[in-house]
Order: C-alpha cells, then sequence, then structure tokens
C-alpha cells in the first residue's frame, strides 16, 4: 500500500504544487555558476524571455534574466540596467536601490520569481530578483454586477495588490493582517487571505489557511475556482462562499469577522463564512433610513420566496385543487387554459425551458443583436404562443414576473440556484399538488440545515437559533442596535463599538 | 449509496400504492357553482346544475333525476363531456317542496363530502327557478355568479344562511334553523322572507313585510339602510340595531331587547317634529308600533314552535342547563315575550321650521 | 476563544443544544398529534378545566424530568444509564422501548396520513404517501441528533401560525359565546374515565427528551424552559377547543370526525379559501421532524439493545433503523390499519402507551437518580 502512497504523491508532484505560504527570502546561500544554465534552459522556446549580459569592472559579469511581456521595460533600463552599468561592487544591495530587491535561495525560486514579472540578475554567483512587474489593468470602475446609486463607486479591477490597496484603505488598522498564497500548479495565482486578528475567530483563520494550503488544482482563474476547491459540500446548488467586487462590502465583511480571500486576475473577492440570509443583503441597505432597508430586505424575500413558488403553486392549483381559486379567477383561468392541449404541468415547463433558452441566447449574443433578440423572444414569441394555444396568458404573466422577481436576490449565483430549486417544485407539485411542494419545501430546509460554509453553521441565524442576530437578518435594525458582531461568527471580541471610534485628530 | 436505496426503496413502495384515477386538472372538469334540488311530479329528486361554459360553449343548464343525490350527480357526468365537480359549489337552492319534506340526508351528504366548502349558502325557493334560470342563462352569461355576488353583498342585511351555521342550528336543541326564501316572479329571483324550519322540514315562513323586523331581532348586530314605517309616515334611515334576549326566571318569560339607532330619512305626516313634545309623541308612539310588530313575528314562531332566534341558548345558566333535552321544544310556544324597543333617533331629519 | 459568550451559545458552538431549544421541544412533541385529531371525547364545554388540570398535572410531571436531566446521570447518556441501572437491566430495557418508540411514531404518523388522506388526496393511498414522507425523515435523521434538533426551531415556525389561524374563530360572527354554557356544570355529563386519559396522553411526548439529555448544553434552569414549552401547549389546546366549541357546539361536534379538520376548512382570508390545502400539508414539517427524532432514537436504542453502544457509531445502525421504522410503519398501514374500528383502536393504544410513558419515565428516572444518590451518600458517610 506504501508503493501507492508514493505513487500519488510522484504524481501529485507532477501535476501541480500544492498552494504553498511563501516564505521570507533567507540570505546566504550562494548559486552556483551552472544555474545560469539551468535558468536558460527553462527559458528555453519561450521568445519573449530575454537575456541580457552586463560587463562591469567592479562588478564582474551580471546576467539578467526576465520575461519581456511581464515586465516594465522602461523602469528596467531606469532601475536596473543603468544602475548596473555604473555598479560598484558585486553585492547589488550598493547598486540597486530599488524597494522589491530580494535574495533567492534557489533556480525554482528564481523561476517562480521570473514568471510573477521579475527580474532575475545572476551576479557574484548570487540570484538576485527585482520585482519590476508591468502595470498593464483596468482602471479602477464602478461595478457592473452590484451597482448602487448611492454609496461608494470603486470596484476591484484584476490586480491584487490594487485590490489590497482599496481594502486597506477602509480598514486602516494593524490588525488587518494578510498572508499571502500561491495557488495552482501552472498558473501561481496569488491569493491573498485577509482578516482582523484582534476579533476574528483563530478557529476560522486556521481552517481557512488549511482549506487555502490544501487547493490541489493546476490552473485558478477565477475566485468561484478556488472556493470550488475550498467548500464544504460540492454537490449542493447553494453557494457556499460570496463573492463580490465591492471593497466595501469586503471590508464591511472584515469588520463583522469574516475572512476575505482576495484572488488575482479577478475582481472577485470570496468571503467567507456565509449563511443563507447573507445572500440576501446588499451594502445599499445601510445606506438607506433603516425602515426603508427593512421593507426592502423583505420585499427581496418576498421576490425569492414568489420566485420559487409561483410556477408550482399555479400548476398544484390548476391540477389538483381547483377548489382554492377565488371565484372570479376560476372562470379566467377555465377560459385561459380550455384551448391548450398540454396539462398545466407541460405547459409551464415548456415556457420555463422557453424562457431559460432566452436568458443564456441573450447573454452569449453580440451585444448589436442582443436587443433585438430580447423584443423577439419576449414580445413574439410570448403573444404568438399565447395565440397558438401553447400556453396561456396567465401563464406567460407568471413566467415573465418570476423571471424578473428572481433578479432581486443580490447573488447572481442564487438566482440561478432558485430556478433548479423551482423546476424541482414543479414536478413535486404536478405530483402531489400542494403537499408535494411542501415537501420539496421542507427537503430545502433539511438541507440547509445540514449545509456549513467553512465548517460554520449555512442557515443561522435560524438554526442555530442566534436571537440577536436577527437584528440584521430580514429587518435592519439601526446601526446604532447592533452592538455585537454575529454570533454565527464566534467573534473573538463580539463587541463592535469600543475605544478609539471618533477620535479628534490631534493637531501636532 | 444509502441515499439510492432509500430512494429507490420509497418509490417502489410509494410506486405499488399509487393509484389517481380522479383527475382534478381544471380543464379537464367542470366545477359548477350552484346546484338546484327540486322534487318532479312524480316525487323523484332532480338536480339542476349550471354549467360553466368556456369559450364558444353555450352555457347549459342541465337536469337528472334519481334517488340519491349521488344519482343524479352520475347521470349529470355520463350526460356532458367533463365531469362535475362540486369544490367550487357556492349556492344551494331548494325547492319549497322538497324543503318541506325534509332535507337533511341532502345535507348530511354534501357535508360529508370533502370537497365541498362549508361556507356554502342555502336558500328556499317558490316556483320554477329551472326556467328562470334556462331564460336567464340566454341573456346573462354570468348569470350564476350574478347570484352568488348578490348572496355577498346583501349577507347582513336580509337572512343569509350558509351549510356550516344551518347544520349548527340544526342539531343544537336550542335553536331551529331558518334559510332565506325566494320567489320567481317574472322572470325575476326576488327575496321574499324567510323560510322557517322545523329541525329539517320547512313549516311557514315570515312574509317580506314582516321580515324587516324579523332581522332586527336575529341578528345580535345588524344595519339597514332603510326602515318604513307607513303608519308612521316615516322611513327611518342608517339604521343600527343590537338584540339581546334573556330568560327571566323569576317571571318565567324571555325579554327581547332591540336598541335601534338611526335617523329620519323621510316623513310626511302632520307632526312637528322640531317641537319637542310632538317630536315625544312621535317617537312613543314609532316604539309602540315597533313594539307590537316584533311581538307579532315572534308570536308567529311560536304558534309553528320554531326558534330560529336561538332564544333557547339563553336559558342555559353558567350552571345547568334549565330545559334539557328536547324540553325547550315544548316550552318555548307557552312563554310569555316580552319585547322592548330602545328608539335612538339621532336627526328628527326637520331643518329649523321657519319662526 | 469563547470569550464573552453566554452558556447557551457555548452549547450551540460546541454541539450541544442550547437549553433554551427545550421549550420548543415540549411543545411540538405534544402537540403533534392532537392539533388534527383533538380527541374526540372533548365534548363538553366545562371540558376546558380538564385541560387546565391536565395541564397543572404535566407541569409537575416536567418537574421531574427537569430534575432527571439535570443529573450526571443524563448528562452521560449510555454510561449514566448503565451507572443507574447496571448494563444488562439497560440493553434489556431498550427492546421494549424500541418498540414503544416504533408503535408511538407509527400510530401518529398513520394517524396523520389518514387525515391527509381523507381530506386531501381520497384516490392516493395513504402508503403512497408514507414513503415520501420516510424519505425526508430519513434525510433529517442523517444528519445527526445536533442538526435534527436544531430543526425543531423550523417545526415551530413552520406550524405555529396555524393556531392563530383558529383566533378568527373567537369572535362573533362564527362565534357563539353561548355555546359556551354551561362551564360549571353541577352534573357533569361525558366519561370522565376516558377524558382525563387522553388529554393526558395530548400532552405527551416531552419524556423522549430523557434520552437525550446529553445532548443539551449544561443549564441549570431547564425547567422553566420545560414549563413554557407546556404552558404553550396548554394554551394552544384551549384555543382550539375554544374555536371548535363555540363553532360548532356540543351536539354537532359529536357528528364530525375532525372537528378541528372541518374548522380549518371553513377559514376564509382576504384571498384565500380552502386553506385545509395549505394547512394540512405544512403540518407535515411537524411529522418529518417527529420521525426523524424517532429513527435517531430507535437506532440508538438498537444499538444498546445490541451492545454495541460503546463501539464507535457506524452509518449502517441508521439505515437500519429507518428501514426497519418504515418497514413496521407499511405493514401496520397496509394490514392492520384498513377500516374504522381497526383505527379507533390504534387510537386507544396510543393513548394508554403515551399516556403510560409520559408518566412513568421521568418518574421511574428520577426516583432511580434520587435512590443512587442516596445510596452513594450513604456509603461516604
Amino acid at each position: 500500500m506504501r508503493w501507492l502512497a508514493r505513487l500519488l504523491a510522484s504524481l501529485r508532484q507532477a501535476s501541480g504544487t500544492d498552494g504553498e505560504r511563501e516564505k521570507p527570502g533567507t540570505a546566504g546561500v550562494p548559486a552556483r555558476r551552472a544555474d545560469a544554465e539551468s535558468l536558460k534552459r527553462a527559458f528555453q522556446n519561450i521568445h519573449d524571455a530575454e537575456c541580457v549580459e552586463i560587463e562591469n569592472d567592479r562588478l564582474g559579469k551580471a546576467t539578467l534574466l526576465y520575461i519581456r511581456s511581464l515586465i516594465d521595460i522602461r523602469q528596467l533600463q531606469e532601475f536596473v540596467i543603468a544602475p548596473l552599468q555604473n555598479a560598484s561592487g558585486a553585492d547589488l544591495r550598493d547598486t540597486i536601490h530599488a524597494a522589491h530587491l530580494t535574495e533567492m535561495d534557489s533556480p525554482e525560486q528564481a523561476e517562480t520569481a521570473a514568471f510573477k514579472g521579475a527580474v532575475i540578475v545572476l551576479a557574484g554567483g548570487r540570484l538576485w530578483s527585482i520585482s519590476l512587474a508591468s502595470s498593464l489593468s483596468r482602471a479602477v470602475e464602478p461595478s457592473k454586477q452590484e451597482a448602487v446609486i448611492h454609496g461608494p463607486q470603486d470596484s476591484f479591477t484584476e490586480q491584487v495588490e490594487n485590490n489590497l490597496t482599496l481594502i486597506r484603505r477602509r480598514l486602516a488598522a494593524s490588525s488587518l493582517k494578510s498572508e499571502r498564497f500561491l495557488v495552482g500548479g501552472l498558473s501561481h495565482t496569488t491569493v491573498i487571505l485577509l482578516y482582523v486578528e484582534s476579533l476574528t475567530n483563530p478557529e476560522l483563520v486556521r481552517i481557512a489557511r488549511e482549506k487555502t494550503a490544501a487547493v490541489r488544482s493546476d490552473a485558478i482563474f477565477d475566485s468561484s475556482h478556488l472556493s470550488q476547491f475550498m467548500e464544504d459540500h460540492i454537490h449542493s446548488v447553494f453557494p457556499q462562499f460570496q463573492q463580490t467586487d465591492r471593497p466595501d462590502a469586503a471590508a464591511a465583511a472584515l469588520a463583522s469577522g469574516k475572512v476575505v480571500w482576495l484572488v488575482e486576475n479577478t475582481p472577485f473577492a470570496l468571503i467567507a463564512p456565509i449563511t443563507f440570509f447573507d445572500l440576501f443583503q446588499s451594502p445599499e441597505d445601510y445606506i438607506h433610513r433603516w425602515p426603508v432597508a427593512s421593507f426592502l430586505r423583505g420585499v427581496r424575500f418576498f421576490a425569492f420566496l414568489f420566485a420559487m413558488f409561483l410556477i408550482p403553486f399555479y400548476v398544484a392549483i390548476t391540477m389538483h385543487h381547483y377548489q382554492m381559486v377565488p371565484l372570479d379567477l376560476l372562470f379566467v383561468v377555465l377560459e385561459s387554459r380550455s384551448e391548450i392541449p398540454f396539462n398545466p404541468f407541460w405547459e409551464a415547463l415548456f415556457m420555463m425551458l422557453v424562457l431559460e433558452i432566452l436568458k443564456e441566447a441573450s447573454l452569449r449574443m453580440p451585444s448589436k443583436s442582443g436587443q433585438t433578440l430580447g423584443i423577439v423572444g419576449g414580445i413574439v414569441i410570448g403573444q404568438a404562443g399565447v395565440e397558438a394555444n401553447i400556453a396561456s396568458n396567465l401563464l406567460i404573466i407568471h413566467v415573465a414576473v418570476t423571471a424578473i422577481a428572481s433578479f432581486l436576490i443580490p447573488n447572481y449565483l442564487m438566482t440561478n440556484s432558485s430556478k433548479l430549486i423551482q423546476f424541482g417544485l414543479l414536478l413535486l407539485a404536478a405530483w402531489l399538488g400542494l403537499w408535494g411542494i411542501t415537501l420539496g419545501l421542507i427537503l430545502v430546509l433539511i438541507h440547509l440545515n445540514g449545509l456549513t460554509s467553512l465548517k460554520q453553521p449555512y442557515f443561522a441565524p435560524l438554526s442555530p437559533f442566534y436571537g440577536a442576530d436577527w437584528k440584521d437578518t430580514i429587518v435592519r435594525l439601526p446601526l446604532k442596535r447592533m452592538s455585537r458582531r454575529p454570533a454565527y461568527l464566534k467573534p473573538a471580541n463580539p463587541w463592535r463599538f469600543g475605544a478609539g471610534s471618533g477620535r479628534p485628530e490631534r493637531k501636532g | 449509496m444509502r441515499a439510492l436505496a432509500a430512494l429507490a426503496t420509497a418509490l417502489i413502495l410509494a410506486g405499488c400504492a399509487w393509484i389517481d384515477p380522479a383527475t382534478n386538472v381544471v380543464e379537464e372538469i367542470s366545477p359548477t357553482i350552484l346546484m338546484y334540488l327540486h322534487l318532479n311530479e312524480d316525487s323523484e329528486l332532480e338536480s339542476t346544475i349550471v354549467v360553466p361554459a368556456v369559450k364558444n360553449e353555450q352555457k347549459q343548464v342541465l337536469t337528472a333525476r334519481g334517488k340519491t343525490l349521488k344519482e343524479t350527480r352520475q347521470k349529470l357526468n355520463f350526460g356532458y363531456s367533463r365531469e362535475f365537480k362540486s369544490g367550487q359549489l357556492r349556492m344551494l337552492f331548494l325547492s319549497e317542496e322538497l324543503a318541506r319534506k325534509g332535507i337533511i340526508r341532502c345535507l348530511n351528504t354534501l357535508l360529508l363530502d370533502q370537497e365541498i366548502s362549508d361556507r356554502m349558502y342555502l336558500a328556499v325557493v317558490r316556483g320554477d327557478f329551472t326556467g328562470l334560470l334556462r331564460k336567464q342563462i340566454q341573456e346573462q352569461k354570468n348569470y350564476d355568479r350574478i347570484l352568488y355576488k348578490r348572496f355577498r353583498h346583501y349577507e347582513h342585511q336580509v337572512t343569509s344562511q350558509n351549510l356550516h351555521f344551518f347544520l349548527r342550528e340544526y342539531y343544537s336543541p336550542y335553536a331551529d334553523p331558518r334559510l332565506p326564501l325566494f320567489e320567481v316572479r317574472d322572470g325575476q329571483l326576488v327575496y321574499s322572507g324567510t323560510a322557517l324550519f322545523l329541525d329539517d322540514r320547512m313549516v311557514g315562513a315570515i312574509p317580506g313585510e314582516a321580515d324587516a323586523f324579523f332581522q332586527m331581532i336575529d341578528n345580535g348586530k345588524g344595519y339597514f339602510p332603510n326602515i318604513t314605517s307607513p303608519e308612521h309616515d316615516v322611513v327611518l334611515g342608517k339604521v343600527t340595531t343590537a338584540r339581546k334576549i334573556k330568560y327571566d326566571a323569576k317571571n318565567e318569560r324571555i325579554v327581547i331587547t332591540v336598541h335601534l339607532e338611526g335617523q329620519v330619512d323621510e316623513y310626511t305626516g302632520d307632526l312637528n317634529l322640531g317641537d319637542p313634545q310632538e317630536a315625544e309623541r312621535f317617537m312613543r308612539g314609532l316604539k309602540e308600533d315597533l313594539e307590537a310588530r316584533i311581538l307579532e313575528v315572534v308570536r308567529s314562531l311560536q304558534e309553528l314552535s320554531v326558534d330560529p332566534l336561538r332564544a333557547g341558548l339563553s336559558t342555559v345558566t353558567l350552571f345547568r342547563e334549565r330545559f334539557p333535552g328536547g324540553e325547550w321544544r315544548k316550552r318555548w310556544p307557552e312563554l310569555t315575550v316580552t319585547v322592548r324597543v330602545d328608539l335612538g333617533l339621532s336627526n328628527l331629519g326637520m331643518s329649523k321650521p321657519e319662526e | 476563544m469563547s470569550r464573552g459568550m453566554r452558556a447557551e451559545e457555548r452549547g450551540a458552538a460546541g454541539g450541544l443544544w442550547p437549553a433554551s431549544l427545550g421549550w420548543l421541544f415540549v411543545n411540538r412533541l405534544q402537540v403533534v398529534l392532537y392539533i388534527l385529531v383533538l380527541p374526540h371525547v372533548l365534548l363538553y364545554p366545562y371540558m376546558i378545566w380538564a385541560i387546565v388540570i391536565v395541564g397543572f398535572l404535566s407541569h409537575f410531571n416536567l418537574r421531574l424530568l427537569a430534575g432527571w436531566l439535570r443529573t450526571e446521570e443524563a448528562r452521560l447518556g449510555y454510561e449514566g444509564f448503565v451507572r443507574l441501572l447496571g448494563e444488562r437491566a439497560t440493553r434489556a430495557l431498550a427492546v421494549p422501548g424500541a418498540a414503544a418508540l416504533l408503535l408511538d411514531s407509527a400510530i401518529v404518523t398513520l394517524d396523520y396520513l389518514e387525515v391527509a388522506h381523507h381530506v386531501l388526496f381520497p384516490s392516493v393511498s395513504r402508503l403512497t404517501l408514507l414513503p415520501l414522507l420516510w424519505l425526508v425523515s430519513f434525510y433529517l435523521a442523517g444528519q445527526g441528533m445536533l442538526l435534527a434538533g436544531r430543526f425543531v426551531v423550523m417545526a415551530f415556525i413552520g406550524s405555529v401560525w396555524i393556531a392563530a389561524l383558529f383566533i378568527q374563530f373567537l369572535f362573533p360572527p362564527a362565534a357563539e359565546y353561548r355555546l359556551l354554557l354551561p362551564v360549571f356544570p353541577k352534573e357533569p355529563r361525558g366519561d370522565l374515565a376516558l377524558i382525563l386519559p387522553a388529554l393526558w396522553a395530548a400532552l405527551s411526548g416531552p419524556q423522549y427528551l430523557a434520552f437525550a439529555g446529553r445532548r443539551f448544553a449544561p443549564a441549570g434552569r431547564m425547567f422553566r424552559w420545560l414549563a413554557l414549552g407546556n404552558a404553550l401547549t396548554v394554551l394552544e389546546y384551549i384555543v382550539f377547543f375554544l374555536a371548535v366549541t363555540l363553532s360548532f357546539g356540543t351536539e354537532y361536534m359529536r357528528k364530525i370526525d375532525y372537528p378541528v379538520v372541518q374548522l380549518i376548512r371553513y377559514i376564509q382570508l382576504p384571498f384565500f379559501e380552502r386553506l385545509e390545502t395549505v394547512v394540512i400539508p405544512a403540518h407535515m414539517i411537524l411529522y418529518v421532524f417527529l420521525d426523524a427524532f424517532f429513527i435517531l432514537f430507535l437506532r440508538d436504542a438498537l444499538r444498546v439493545a445490541a451492545g454495541a453502544a460503546r463501539k464507535p457509531e457506524r452509518p449502517g445502525w441508521l439505515t437500519a433503523a429507518a428501514f426497519l421504522w418504515v418497514a413496521v410503519v407499511y405493514v401496520i398501514g397496509r394490514f392492520f390499519w384498513t377500516n374504522e374500528t381497526q383505527h379507533r383502536l390504534w387510537i386507544h393504544v396510543h393513548v394508554w402507551l403515551a399516556g403510560a410513558l409520559y408518566a412513568l419515565v421521568p418518574s421511574f428516572l428520577a426516583l432511580a437518580a434520587a435512590r443512587r444518590r442516596r445510596r452513594s451518600d450513604r456509603t461516604l458517610t
């Protein structure tokens, strides 16, 4: 059996490295002269890998290796090549005064650094790296997914260091700790784990750290790829990590006692642990007046339930419980259903599928034709369908309202999850009417009961029941009343309001 | 793994016992909202229903006969393309002949049917209701719905009864049920009083003119837009009434107190209501008249030995029932009844007379 | 790590139920059958006092239960019972215990399915609804005792609003207050010998908590939570009884099979009528919770009886318990519950079984614990 373990270990090593914590460089291990050759071999068949040799009386020979597409060429000339040409000695620390000068322990470390946008300098038998990453990036723009009308308009970009800046500006405290991981054997994606030490439960941080370090994949391109390796329940339709591209949301999560992951090359940060109710919260809730905010949250929950249950309810009533229909509506239903050849279940299924097809198609359409398709799909197909007696107009209304209501959920992943649940409930409704729908609902509740996010219960504050947390779940009570942090996070410091708030700046 | 085994077991067990021949899919059924039960010339039970029509179908009125209610239902089903379902049945009309014979058998059948709601309205009809339905359906497609809306609208102003209350009063030893009585007159369905029942048989009716007074003492609280008293040339408007029935043990009599509030809408008499003395005279006269009328109504109830006012309930105290079992039925006709009316007319309707 | 947390929260954090969950357990365990099937012997208005009296008796019984739950033996679970009664006795008692569990939950579940079948699905067999209910209960049971216990919050929220719907029947025009008279009769009618045991059985259910002692976080004042649950149950029963009596009256009630269900069919809300199609499925959440709970207890009973209580738990035990449960209930439903007489017989069986369990289990355990303490005190001196 041990040979099997060894075989698996060697396979794992071949496919990619584990997310390893970057250790601070230790000086004093000279690199062998042959390393230049090994590095040059690593850079074979990479046409944008360049090698520059600089010779100088005092310095000796210095070899520069870098990937041109990853570095900033202008800075190379100004901060590296020019000083090197005037070097006074082999110790680069006297010559180059760049901030990111680090000595490398091994050729592998140097290789990793080179592919992260560093210039490798081999001089005097020692390997150095100077980080000169290209600043190619998107400007900070308003978020498209989580737009708010009133509130901060900046959002994350694909550069993880910029994102960290946005967060550190909001939580200007030394207790905001950041740990850097490299995840992915091929992608070496930088993942930064953020938490506020004084208040986050150390157990949570430990679990987060272990999960990040245990990610085995060769390429992580997005935060949701990362989250899928860290989830407790991969088969559930409910997302166990929240993804946001708003720095204020991330900062608020950190201030509550949650853990945030910033992932390179994607603007979406991960937040955990979350609960089911967190999926219905929007940063705008804290900007509106509290009765208005409570009302809007209530509307969101109602819209979610409405979107999930309306069509199954309609199918259940028209197929099994005709006696529940109010009298006036009864004749409307009879009229509209009288010439449809299918029974309500097939009709509803068909229309829901058509709606899904329309939604997916509008995503893939080039933007020029997207609008036309929307009109064609929505109006023409809907209207023609009713007139050709494929669907009843009542059902078309239901489908349209459901589609719109499902977009009230702030979390995009949850919107699509609710569709799936809706299909399941539709089947149960057709089979056993309202009894079937209730069965489905109970199944969903039990499922939520057992879900965990970062090993914390997902359905808190309902199960386990934390009375105090209800101040910020469906209603949003005034911020003044929310003196404690959410109990399900078991924060090390549960009190929000403390000394040091609102101190006037002393004039020196 | 065990999830699959459990799912398979559940589906097999469920499948083994699955039967659902009864389909309730709404387009395959015909939910009627109105049913009329009557006896035909041969004293057989007949039931008539109004068939809800869709799109281009003609709305129909169908009749079938049989010994039992269910038999008539089956015959109706076999004669039409869609199955009739009673889940939406909202009005049940009974012919006077059938009502006089006894209706508890039919009602029990309906009670046991889990699909039928207890809020179904009951009414007695005098005249050829089937013919009226047939005629009206031609002109107004929604005649059954119109009738239902009428029931709903006038629920508190005229006698209105549903299955639940009817059966409660039927089974109670201290009350007797009553139903509204309609008549087919000049091609219309007209409300013409209250049908009185002894157990489940109709024994009489309170005619239209006296019905308003019956309403005053029937409901605990009531509201009437208008009450006319021709003898006093007055029309009272916006009348609210509250009645209390007490059993006076010492004198062995029933005391009915009616508190009436309203205003004078129209007065065509000679008295000058602006003058306090004449107004006093007017009010006293009106009060006595009302009391006499109400007493007349109560006497007619006693003659028939029926107690739709639920007066018997006032004879039960915290500690015992004075007339347990069927004794109340015997005592009620013999008791003296005293009626008191408290009149409170807020506005005598006279603008200040010219000085 | 758990600085600043109250004992209850720490309980929830550490995999235990907070003691405050106790009132939910008590209330829902008591109410589960008798909401729909309010004992058919409660016909006369003065029986409202019977409900109150039996409520008080139950109150004192819960004191015994709370006393038991406070002891160290209760907190130790299996080891505790072994200390109290000896290993052989514990294992022997587990067998009739398992049988009692099976019978109790079978009768309760089949009765609910009977109502659902009668009112909602006359054309679908009860035995179709049973496996589906079982499947969902099995799912919940598979999450373990801790999570299944937490589900009681949802079971409560999912069913408590039904009682609120009945408040409309306490006011006119539906209510006829005189139907409540006579409420202090000099010659009470009705058979008290049937009524009191039926009411006692209606308040049974919490005795099973005696076997879940180790699941609760240590809290000194368990009794107040149990008492709160009991009080809430009594209040609910009174509301139902008043609603039914005020709406129907004694004579009419005699003729109806399920007065409460009949009244549910009479509820009218602005856009909704015929709420029985919603209310009866909503009750299902209670039965899912109860059956999951019982399947878990059955699993424990089977392990104890087989002598495997000290060995680590394996998933096979839960599967065995679940399949045993559905097999027994299916067989009873298929062969022994086919007509009205058998139905009434099972109801009587349940009344005596549940009543006996509720009376005996807490007192027996409290006595045994007290005797043990006295004995150990004596040996110390």
